[in-house]
């Protein structure tokens, strides 16, 4: 069992010159700030060093982080299951039927007013209810709740709602439960919420954009992709069953059960109860298509920020390349963001198995495949940190206007139900600055927490041995790698 | 070859930026990616060595 001295070697002799680099560009950043941005490095004055500087910072606490993980932590810490029960009462409030039958209600109630404001409502995106309760209140806010809260999907879901509600009342009419017709198979595992994911992101990326301004998805496409979605959604329930299409091919509930793996609380047998946060992760990747997932939810922030920056004078060339080629505006523009966001999907993949393949160069026999699985997980950090880093003040700020004028008036017909429409967002509420270390500190703090949980796989399927040290520093590669991307394309966007 | 450097020269000002985002970890996979090789390296020598020795140990029984 070595520790893989060439590895602790290679570590002493790297890390010092890297910190006094740092140090030194440190030094010149902060002492001629504006030197940088008069040669174009940066976009903003708000922040006291360049944002190069400030990736190279990441950089330096990641390996740091890397360092003291190997130092300290010795023994897998997440592998275990520490769940035990906790607050019996809210247990039974949680399970009891008039509890979820009312926020069963609600969330049909609300699905039902995504569809109806999305075809009777104005096609104004910003002052339609549909086009921010999905893509901020839903897509956003409910990945924050799960990561606290756990599988909350579960109790909101209007599909499994509806699902539960026609089993039931088909238990009523006819004494029996209703079986499923079709066993699922087990190598789909999560495949079909992967598709699904790959087709909300380019509903929303893609086929929202109508111009280079980012005029947004129209409420009535979102209410008509609503009911072809609900519709998919109840077919595979009718063929597969409720809770397994739930668990395993509803795009959403697969999504931010994803995100609820790393919170420290999980029902379990109807009981609720806490365990070491991050733990059920590590059980969260053995269904086929897990992978897949998390992979492409970090794709699909990836492209929406390069989009808006980094990738923006490529898209920009495409596109007149394809109006020349007489397609229309929309259908050009369409045709070379579905190009770059397949590029940027197979990008981010390429990455995960550069690294993957780096940990056999270093002499492990796993197959790339199983070492592929084994690791998924500890990539779960990285799309949240994304996704906090990407949607932070977009949240901060649609969240005022759902809870004011759009809920008073979600047709943004002029009506006004709770005396809330005059009001409007105050964009005073969080300064840049403040929002700029929030991306830079979740996008640190995410990929630190992504190091641990991939060092604590490494220790549980490699113990001490040499293999554990190097598919970390593959790993460190990865991270590094996804770190620097997401900073850079944020300074892109923010520019 | 003027044109073919046009568009990388002209564009500088954005994979400038970019390298210079990139350096540390350019840096660090190069670091990484050697000391990889060298570790193949070190357990392959290491394997054969010990094969060898137990051919050795088995031909003096």
């Amino acid at each position: 069992m070595r520790r893989g001295p060439d590895l602790w070697r290679l570590f002493g002799l790297a890390y010092p010159p890297l910190v006094a680099v740092f140090i030194a560009a440190l030094v010149v950043g902060a002492a001629f700030p504006g030197s940088a941005e008069a040669h174009g490095l940066i976009g903003r004055g708000d922040l006291p060093l360049p944002d190069w500087l400030l990736a190279w910072g990441a950089t330096v606490l990641l390996i740091g982080s890397f360092a003291g993980l190997i130092l300290l932590w010795r023994e897998p810490k997440l592998e275990g299951d520490t769940w035990r029960p906790i607050a019996p009462r809210l247990s039974s409030l949680i399970r009891s039927r008039l509890v979820e039958a009312l926020v069963g209600a609600l969330s049909i109630g609300l699905l039902v007013l995504v569809v109806y404001s999305g075809l009777q409502g104005t096609d104004a995106p910003d002052r339609n209810f549909s086009v921010t309760f999905v893509f901020v209140s839903f897509w956003l806010v409910l990945v924050v709740l799960s990561v606290f809260f756990g599988r909350v999907f579960d109790a909101l879901s209007p599909w499994r709602a509806a699902g539960r509600a026609v089993g039931g009342l088909f238990s009523l009419v006819a004494g029996r439960r209703a079986p499923a017709p079709l066993e699922y198979p087990e190598k789909l595992g999560r495949w079909p919420a992967v598709v699904g994911l790959i087709g909300f992101l380019w509903f929303e990326l893609v086929w929202g954009q109508s111009g280079f301004s980012a005029a947004g998805v129209l409420p009535h496409d979102l209410a008509l992709a609503t009911i072809v979605y609900s519709a998919i959604t109840f077919v595979g329930m009718a063929l597969f069953g409720v809770e397994r299409w739930h668990q395993r091919g509803e795009t959403f509930s697969v999504y931010f059960g994803m995100f609820a793996a790393l919170s420290p609380f999980q029902l379990r047998d109807g009981r609720l109860g806490r365990r070491r946060p991050l733990e059920s992760s590590t059980s969260w990747a053995v269904v086929p298509g897990s992978l897949g997932v998390v992979l492409v939810a970090i794709g699909g922030t990836t492209f929406d920020g390069a989009a808006e920056g980094a990738l923006s004078d490529a898209i920009s060339s495409g596109f007149r390349t394809f109006t020349d080629a007489g397609l229309s505006p929309n259908n050009a523009l369409r045709l070379v963001n579905t190009l770059y966001f397949a590029g940027t999907l197979l990008f981010v993949w390429s990455i995960f198995w550069l690294g993957i393949r780096g940990m056999r160069i270093a002499g492990t026999k796993r197959s790339a495949g199983e070492l592929g699985s084994k690791f998924a997980h500890a990539f779960i950090p990285i799309a949240l940190a994304y996704l906090v880093a990407h949607y932070f003040s977009l949240v901060v700020f649609q969240e005022q206007a759902q809870f004011t004028y759009l809920l008073s008036d979600p047709l943004g017909d002029g009506s006004d139900l709770f005396g809330t429409v005059g009001s409007a967002i105050d964009y005073t509420v969080i300064s840049a600055t403040a929002i700029q270390w929030v991306q830079f500190g979740s996008i640190v703090a995410g990929h630190a927490l992504a190091l641990a949980v991939g060092h604590d796989r490494a220790l549980a399927i490699f113990g001490t041995s040499r293999d554990a040290s190097w598919s970390q520093a593959w790993m460190l590669a990865v991270m590094l790698i996804f770190s620097t991307l997401g900073l850079y394309l944020l300074s892109q966007a923010n520019a | 070859m003027s044109a073919l450097l046009a568009l990388p020269v002209g564009h500088a000002g954005h994979w400038a930026l970019w390298v210079l985002y990139a350096l540390p970890v350019i840096a660090v996979l190069g670091v990484i990616v050697s000391g990889s090789i060298r570790a193949r390296r070190q357990r392959r020598r290491q394997e054969a060595d010990e094969a060898s020795q137990e051919a050795d140990g088995a031909g003096s029984q």
